[in-house]
């Protein structure tokens, strides 16, 4: 690779690019300038010149009508003081210069003092104008000094137009030295930028790339630079190490036949063996000498390949499945791939053929096969199944439906007979109260104790109804579940229990911070009951205790509502949710049997459950849930 | 009665007093130069001779000078402040200086002297009488005789005139040797010399085209004598002049009316104005005798031999 020399490199181009346009481009404005500046200093003299030949002619027209000399001397001497001015003269109506040679000629300008020492030599000044206007860059302007249309003289002026020249030379100078200044701060500046984010890591690109092409693939740019540079390193660092995983020595490569759990055949292209991998000959159970320049369509039992041409494989390769026979005559079932081998200019270098040892894969597959129909017939079978089951679902949901309209039909029976059992056991017991009180002395003992029993079955009765009633009512309720205060509804029901029964001393413990989202009148009615039978039971109990708490598992809660009373025998257990069950004696403990009955359907209403513990005279604790468990 | 005379003579003896106190008040005169000539000073030296002589001297007589320094301007400015003095007599030595006096006042007699050509000017109609409130005495010599002289030492070709535009006495002698140009085969160059500055600017162009350089009376000129007459010297140029003063500061030569007798001449009119003779009865005058005035220093350095002739009618040879 021809090295870079300093003169080539791109640095150096690239500068000497720049140098080049800016110098074109200095170039360019100064011309621009010159020719603009010129003509404009040439048309401002210009002008300065016809407006003073208009003033000297004004003011020179008396003197001269007068033959005035010495005024006209005096006039044109007053304009010497512009150095711009090389001569000013005023001639008569002939032709002759009036104004004297010392005064018309400027000899204060420097461009009058570069030719004074030609100039002594004459002494004419016509000849003098005419050496100045020849040898100095000049521009002459004239104007008739005119009375009423009568040329009475001439005035003539002669501006040099050197001032031009220098003006513009200056103002090159200027043009020049601040360009110079200014693309040399550019030129530092590009410099600088230019080295950091694009010479820098080029020339780290261009090192990094000789050494990959030296064949060290290890090589990486290192280098930090920003868009597309950055973008060619990553580009370049991707490439190298791509190049370095895909591009294979000699040895990489002989490893990987070598290596290779298939068998691989290189074969020229007609077909005979050129090379073989280990895997080939212990696939067959052939020595490499033996499989070498045999002809490949001898390793099947198949006229596999008999078909296929050249011209195919190169274009599509070639799969298929069949039978190769190995030394011992065993057949092996394989999988065998062609693919051409196609050099850089198209040339057909050889095939690789593959044989895959696919008797394994075989097995499976026939394993696999009745697999599949067992799975087939199992699923054949559950579906089955699935339909029978949706048919029981469809026998349940209308079994289902037909027993929750049986109990609205008994619970609206329930509230029917009760309403309708009032009005009678009213009459009853109203008339049996009017015995008692009207025709008590008129009743032996016996008699007064019948009407007195008579009473208290219809008090008995009336509470039944009663209890019934509100059974009706709560199966016939609609839940309006809202946030409930659980501890302190216990507190108000223990309180009214409490103005109840004033006498009674009872140690409660409630548990603060109970609270559910319950149907706020129905589980009143729970609490009621199940803190009412908790007062009631431990009527007879020295040290009474209630207690009502909550224990929170698996998202929800379970309340307890719990008493040191009288207790149950739990081989009863069952029948204490059951209406009108009832495990004590009215003369025990007074009840209709319906509270708990109550309880469970107003539970069961939210979703929860109920169950209950005890043991005779020890206590009774009632557990209930009010559905918001998770579990 | 007695009370009466007595009271009598008191106011005539008051009368008297105040008489003899306006009687006692001094002539004011005024004097005004135009410039720091030495020639004004002698003039007015001369004048004042004259004027003493004639018994009016201080304290009966009080002068009031001014000096224009050469500025127009400032001339004028004095002749203003002369119209607020009650003045018997105003003098002015130089042309510009009684040019404007003559100009701005027109009731105080005024005296000149140093003024070269008066009726050019316009100061006066005539040199017999000015017809006005002005008259004086004028350095007027003939140029032509001045010309001559000149050719003694050297022929003259090209004579260059340095002279400055608006003092009148330098253009009128411009003019003077311009008519004399074609009679006496000399060419008349003008060089106008309105700053000193022109002096070392025109100056060398000017030299080596001529053989003879004259001095006018302009006062820019007669300032910067020996810086011409270096040059001059330098580049084999004879300077001439019809002013003894410049001569005495470096001009090679001089034909020139002396200005302190021009001064007694002026202070005889002087005396007779104040005396209530009308100015304008008085000729204005000049000396029909002019004298010749060496440099040998300058003629010495110019390279120049005097001849004999000159030497001998020489009024005053400076060194």
């Amino acid at each position: 690779m021809t090295p870079i020399s300093a003169k080539m490199s791109i640095t150096y181009r690239f500068f000497i690019a720049m140098a080049t346009v800016l110098f074109c481009g200095t170039l360019l404005l100064i011309a621009a300038f010159a020719i603009n500046e010129w003509y404009v200093q040439h048309d401002n003299l210009v002008k300065k010149g016809r407006g003073l030949t208009q003033y000297i002619a004004k003011i020179s027209q008396e003197p001269l009508i007068m033959k005035d000399a010495i005024q006209l001397d005096s006039i044109v001497n007053d304009v010497k003081n512009d150095e711009e001015i090389l001569y000013t003269v005023v001639f008569n109506d002939i032709g002759e210069p009036i104004t004297s040679q010392f005064a018309s000629i400027n000899y204060n300008s420097p461009r009058i003092i570069v030719l004074r020492d030609k100039l002594q030599k004459f002494t004419d000044i016509p000849l003098m104008l005419d050496f100045i206007l020849e040898n100095e860059a000049s521009e002459e302007i004239s104007l008739p000094i005119v009375i009423s249309n009568e040329t009475i003289g001439v005035v003539v002026i002669g501006l040099s137009k050197h001032n031009i020249i220098n003006k513009i030379i200056k103002s090159v100078t200027v043009i020049i030295l601040f360009n110079i200044f200014t693309s040399l701060i550019l030129a530092v500046t590009l410099f600088g930028v230019s080295r950091r984010i694009v010479f820098t890591p080029l020339k780290k690109l261009t090192e990094a790339s000789k050494t990959l092409a030296r064949g060290d693939l290890t090589t990486r740019v290192e280098t930090v630079a920003t868009g597309e540079m950055q973008l060619l390193i990553d580009n370049f660092n991707q490439m190298a190490g791509d190049l370095q995983q895909t591009t294979v020595s000699r040895e990489y490569f002989d490893n990987i036949i070598k290596s290779m759990t298939e068998a691989l055949f290189v074969l020229t292209p007609d077909r005979i063996i050129r090379d073989v991998n280990d895997a080939a000959c212990h696939l067959l159970g052939y020595g490499k000498n033996e499989l070498i320049g045999t002809e490949i369509g001898r390793l099947f039992n198949t006229d596999v390949l008999s078909s296929i041409s050249a011209e195919s494989i190169r274009e599509h390769g070639f799969r298929a499945e069949t039978e190769s026979v190995r030394k011992d005559g065993t057949h092996l079932p394989v999988f065998l791939s062609l693919a051409a081998m196609i050099d850089k200019q198209g040339n057909y270098q050889g095939i690789i053929c593959n044989l895959l040892d696919i008797s394994d894969i075989k097995k499976v597959s026939a394993q696999l096969a009745a697999t599949n129909r067992d799975l087939l017939n199992e699923m054949e079978y559950r579906k089955q199944a699935q339909e029978e089951a949706l048919c029981l679902n469809l026998d349940l949901e209308h079994q289902k439906a037909a027993l929750e309209a049986s109990n609205k039909e008994l619970d609206a029976f329930a509230y029917s007979v009760s309403h309708d059992l009032r009005a009678p056991l009213r009459g009853v017991d109203g008339f049996s109260l009017a015995l008692s009180e009207d025709y008590a002395e008129k009743l032996d003992e016996t008699g007064r104790d019948y009407i007195h029993r008579i009473r208290k079955g219809c008090i008995r009765m009336g509470r039944l109804i009663d209890d019934l009633l509100q059974l009706s009512r709560i199966a016939r309720s609609e839940l309006n579940r809202v946030p409930v205060d659980l501890s302190r509804m216990a507190e108000q029901v223990i309180a009214t229990l409490q103005m109840s029964d004033p006498g009674r001393e009872i140690e409660v413990h409630i548990d603060s911070g109970m609270a559910a989202n319950v149907d706020l009148t129905l589980i009143r009615s729970v609490l009621e009951n199940l803190l009412g039978n908790a007062w009631k039971f431990t009527r007879n109990t020295a040290k009474p205790l209630i207690q009502f708490s909550a224990v929170h598992e698996n998202g929800g809660s379970i309340y307890c509502v719990k008493d040191n009373g009288a207790g149950f025998n739990m081989e009863y257990a069952n029948k204490l949710f059951t209406a009108f069950q009832r495990l004590h004696r009215q003369d025990e403990f007074e009840g209709t049997g319906i509270g708990l009955a109550s309880v469970q359907r107003v539970i069961s209403m939210h979703g929860g459950k109920i169950w209950a513990e005890g043991e005779e005279g020890k206590g009774a604790a009632f557990y209930f849930t009010l559905g918001d468990s998770q579990s | 009665m007695v009370h009466k005379i007595s009271i009598s003579l008191l106011f005539l003896c008051g009368l008297f007093l105040l008489h003899s106190r306006d009687a006692l008040a001094a002539t004011n005169i005024g004097v005004l130069l135009y410039s720091e000539e030495d020639r004004y000073h002698s003039s007015f030296e001369g004048i004042r001779k004259e004027l003493a002589k004639a018994g009016f001297k201080e304290p009966k007589v009080k002068f009031i000078a001014g000096n224009a320094a050469g500025s127009k301007a400032k001339a004028t400015e004095l002749v203003e402040s002369f119209k607020k003095e009650r003045l018997s007599l105003l003098i002015t030595l130089g042309t510009n200086a009684t040019i404007i006096a003559a100009r701005e006042i027109r009731n105080v007699p005024i005296v000149f002297s140093m003024v070269f050509d008066p009726i050019e000017v316009r100061i006066a109609k005539d040199w017999k009488s000015s017809g006005t409130n002005v008259t004086g005495v004028s350095p007027r010599i003939s140029m032509s005789g001045l010309v001559k002289r000149l050719s003694e030492i050297r022929p003259a070709k090209r004579i260059a005139v340095l002279y400055t535009p608006g003092e009148k006495n330098s253009e009128v002698q411009l003019k003077e040797l311009q008519a004399l140009q074609e009679k006496m085969a000399f060419k008349v160059v003008p060089v106008i010399i309105s700053r000193p500055e022109d002096i070392p600017q025109i100056l060398p162009e000017v030299l080596p085209t001529i053989d003879s350089l004259y001095f006018s009376g302009s006062s820019i000129v007669g300032s910067n004598i020996p810086a011409i007459v270096t040059l001059a010297a330098k580049a084999n140029v004879i300077t001439f002049t019809h002013l003894e003063d410049l001569v005495q500061n470096g001009v090679m030569l001089g034909v020139a009316a002396d200005p302190y007798r021009l001064g007694i001449m002026a202070g005889k009119k002087a005396a007779a104005v104040l005396n209530g003779v009308s100015p304008a009865a008085i000729p204005i005058e000049f000396m029909k005798t002019p004298q010749l005035y060496l440099n040998r220093k300058t003629a010495k350095t110019t390279g120049i031999k005097l001849p004999d002739s000159l030497i001998r009618n020489a009024e005053k040879i400076f060194e």
